[in-house]
């Protein structure tokens, strides 16, 4: 029972929209079955895992800190920053190509809701390592484990100051100066699990906070290359702690375990989980139905993320035909790329995200982006948006009809005005200007 | 003409129908303002992240500062006096120089009502107005706006610097926005073909129209600033939306970074010099007569805990402080009822005591500088603050 309008929701909706020469065809049959293959079947691309350069990066950092001499300092920037622009065109091109663009958009969404941000230079060679490491293996596998892998993540304790974190009555924190540092339990609590309004108190912030000191680095470089886990048990803070009510006894680098699990499965979580994930792929305003099927499956499996994402769905709601969200900056560019054919190089990714005002991997705060229609299409962003689509569509070599392409793309979803635009442009890259600008292709 | 040009007036009516507009319209955006109920103007700057105002105006005569700061303390040489009790730091040079003008007032041990530490709940309170996060859906200089007689769909009255708009002018009046940009201009005949596709798609026509509207007031190119220095330019551009006799007279500019979790001296200075250049920059383009009636209105969300925290920075705490700066008020001081920074006089043992209620000072503004009716104040914009005394600000 599938229909054109499903394999563009299913393009669109959960991918990064239909490419120029298979159109509507990569979802013939079943477009909700080969969905669900995807999540049953995630794939990790072996090609983007590459560790050469985080090896490099880090050996040049070590050497410009023992020794400042310009020439080092500029070679330790330059390989973090071709590091850092690597991965990302690695990581867009892929989206623009891959045969599961589902698992991308996943990998994307969970990859913000636990944002670290290259605010923090020292993370700009380790976002390789955080994404395939820490996010990529559990989209659709338990969340405790993602939790866990973020938090004990070299990326998320330097960018949430816990690598420095240790307990006042430690020897670590008598001896190295460093004492509590409350910034990564805050941010669990409040962004990534249960919470603000969930009824916590600053008491158990600290309490929290206590059980993760020493979760931190490896801090012996001639140990490690780059920077590497490592539960400093001196540093840890003795004695029981209470969060949320329940004590937890001293127990090393379990009680923080204990802890992340019991929140990795909070029905608080679940119910943000879900919202978040709801807000993100189907409606700024989901109906609270589709919520709470979410919620309850997430539940039911102890925090499962493929039965949360499977019940999305399969919810009715999932496939009404309205476009109702705006597309992030980041996958305009991808689908636009993908409508055109456009075979970027690491310069047009780069500029076209920077020039959009998106920098990946900095987000403002540690909230990550935002899902909201009205942030992604404010007044400053949709004006960009006709000036890069221009750019863009100069570029394009080759004959296209904007108007037949706009047929061969969008399928049943061409409305009247945009086919009219579209037959009465100038010119191939206005008509290509306008394709991309259209709200059929504006939203998903 | 072709038949789609459509006027800008039109777009902002969310009118379906492709009216066509006079030709001597295009091409005039000022044209499209209409009559505006004020002649006084406000910047707000939202220093997010959580300012920590001990470092930035310092009670360096407070005996128990250098205690309790021990290595966060500034140094005597970096400090330029203010009142023989506090001094500002000397990143702030240009800010102390207007001080010295008696343009610009300090509030110290300031705080909304808010009194837990999360930034995103502080920082929706401060925009909403009311004492909770989420007490509404809609910020109060909207609200502010709205009482002054702009309306939906009218000549936008507020203005957002910036990528997004801030929640502070979330709401019913129209609220404009520019930020700069990378890229080549698109000509108006590809904007007047765009937003007929959009005459169904209320979103993106509303937003499209507005940004229409903003094309060519603002022309920074080639000064767009990278990362934090992009404050400079936006201030910039926010002097020439301002000082137009016809644009809008509320603007939001934000400074992010001021979460200073770790070794936060260096990061600090860099900032405070920033915020200091972005303000001169916004005074030197703004000219004199305009000045007298504007008025730069400087928060953060909250201020940071008073002792340093295990690593050279210091978390979330609660009172901070708020400038105030323009070209008519008593400036010159440093208004603080100080707590004193001995433990006991500390909120939770652990952060500076609010002394001032943040929206007393909002209030004044909007009584004072704005001359609105503490009755519209109270009851609409910052509800539950009536009782609140105004600060001695003009």
């Amino acid at each position: 029972m599938s229909s054109s309008w499903d394999q563009y929701i299913a393009l669109s909706r959960f991918g990064y929209g239909p490419d120029r020469e298979e159109g509507l065809g990569f979802y013939r049959g079943r477009p909700l079955d080969r969905l669900i293959d995807q999540i049953t079947d995630p794939r990790l691309p072996k090609h983007l895992t590459d560790h050469g350069g985080i090896e490099l990066s880090y050996k040049f950092l070590s050497a410009a800190r023992k020794n400042k001499t310009k020439e080092l300092v500029r070679l330790a920037r330059k390989a973090m920053r071709d590091n850092y622009m690597g991965f990302v065109y690695d990581l867009f091109l892929h989206r623009q190509k891959t045969d599961q663009p589902f698992i991308e958009r996943l990998c994307a969404f969970w990859s913000n809701h636990f944002t670290v941000s290259i605010d923090k230079p020292v993370v700009l060679g380790l976002l390789r390592d955080y994404e395939y490491t820490a996010i990529r293996p559990y989209i659709t596998g338990r969340f405790a484990d993602m939790l866990i892998a973020v938090a004990s993540h070299p990326a998320m304790l330097l960018y949430l100051d816990n690598a420095q974190s240790f307990g006042p009555n430690t020897l670590f924190a008598r001896f190295a100066k460093r004492g509590l540092n409350e910034n990564l339990a805050r941010e669990i609590l409040e962004l990534h699990t249960i919470g603000v309004d969930a009824g916590y108190s600053q008491h158990d912030v600290i309490a929290f906070a206590k059980m993760l000191t020493g979760w931190s680095l490896e801090l012996r470089q001639n140990r490690t290359p780059y920077p590497k886990f490592h539960f400093h048990a001196r540093g840890h803070e003795p004695g029981p702690k209470t969060l949320l009510g329940r004590t937890y006894k001293e127990d090393g680098i379990n009680e923080a375990k204990a802890a992340l699990s019991m929140l990795a499965t909070h029905p608080r979580t679940a119910r943000r989980l879900a919202t978040k994930m709801a807000r993100h792929f189907i409606s700024d305003k989901p109906s609270s139905n589709l919520i709470m099927k979410m919620e309850q499956a997430f539940l039911r499996g102890g925090g499962d993320l493929f039965a949360m994402t499977q019940a999305m769905l399969r919810h009715s709601e999932s496939w009404l035909q309205d476009l109702r969200k705006v597309k992030t900056t980041p996958d305009y560019i991808v689908s636009s790329f993908r409508a055109l054919g456009f075979q970027p190089k690491e310069f047009h990714t780069v500029t076209s995200l920077h020039s959009l005002d998106y920098l990946p991997f900095k987000a403002p705060d540690p909230q990550g982006f935002s899902d909201d229609n009205s942030y992604w299409a404010a007044p400053g962003a949709l004006v960009k948006r006709a000036e890069w689509a221009q750019e863009a569509a100069v570029r394009i070599k080759g004959k296209y009809d904007p108007f037949m392409l706009g047929k061969q793309l969008f399928g049943p979803y061409l409305s009247n005005s945009t086919a009219f635009a579209l037959k009465g442009a100038e010119s191939q890259s206005q008509g290509l200007t306008l394709l991309l600008m259209s709200p059929e292709f504006q939203r998903r | 003409m072709p038949e789609y040009e459509i006027s800008r007036r039109n777009f902002l009516k969310g009118s379906l129908c492709a009216c066509i507009a006079p030709a001597f319209l295009m091409g005039y955006p000022g044209l499209s303002f209409a009559d505006v109920p004020t002649d006084k103007r406000l910047v707000l700057v939202f220093l997010r992240g959580g300012l920590d105002s001990l470092s930035a105006v310092v009670p360096y005569a407070d005996p128990g500062y250098r205690l309790v700061r021990g290595k966060l303390a500034v140094s005597q040489k970096d400090l330029l006096d203010a009142d023989g009790f506090f001094a500002f730091h000397n990143k702030m040079k240009p800010l102390h120089e207007l001080y010295q003008k008696k343009e610009l007032a300090v509030i110290h041990a300031v705080a909304t009502p808010y009194r837990e530490r999360s930034h995103f709940d502080a920082q929706d309170l401060l925009e909403n107005g009311t004492a909770k996060p989420n007490g509404t859906d809609s910020g109060w200089l909207n609200r502010a706006i709205q009482v002054m007689g702009g309306r939906s769909g009218e000549s936008a009255l507020g203005l957002s610097v910036g990528p997004s708009r801030q929640a502070v002018l979330r709401g019913d009046a129209s609220v404009t926005s520019w930020s700069p940009s990378y890229l080549r201009d698109v000509n108006e005949d590809l904007i007047s073909r765009i937003a007929r596709m959009y005459e169904h798609d209320e979103l993106l026509h509303r937003n499209l129209g507005i940004a229409q509207e903003n094309m060519g007031i603002a022309d920074t190119k080639g000064k767009v600033g990278r990362g934090d220095r992009a404050f400079i330019p936006a201030m910039e551009a926010a002097a020439k939306f301002l000082v137009r006799q016809d644009g809008p007279r509320i603007a939001v500019v934000d400074l992010g970074g001021w979460d200073t979790h770790v070794n936060q001296n260096g990061r600090l200075s860099n900032l405070l010099g920033i915020l200091s250049e972005g303000i001169t920059k916004f005074r030197l383009k703004t000219p004199d007569d305009i000045w007298n009636k504007t008025i730069v209105y400087v928060v953060s969300e909250f201020g940071r805990t008073v002792r340093p925290n295990g690593s050279n920075g210091t978390d979330h705490g609660t009172a901070g402080m708020s400038m105030v700066i323009g070209g008519r008020i008593q400036g010159g001081r440093v208004i603080s009822q100080w707590p004193g920074l001995s433990e006991n006089k500390l909120f939770q043992r652990r952060d500076l005591m609010p002394t001032t209620d943040l929206r007393a000072v909002s209030k004044t503004l909007l009584g004072v500088h704005f001359g609105l009716s503490p009755g519209a104040i109270g009851r609409d914009i910052l509800p539950g603050t009536s009782g609140l005394a105004p600060v001695d600000l003009f």
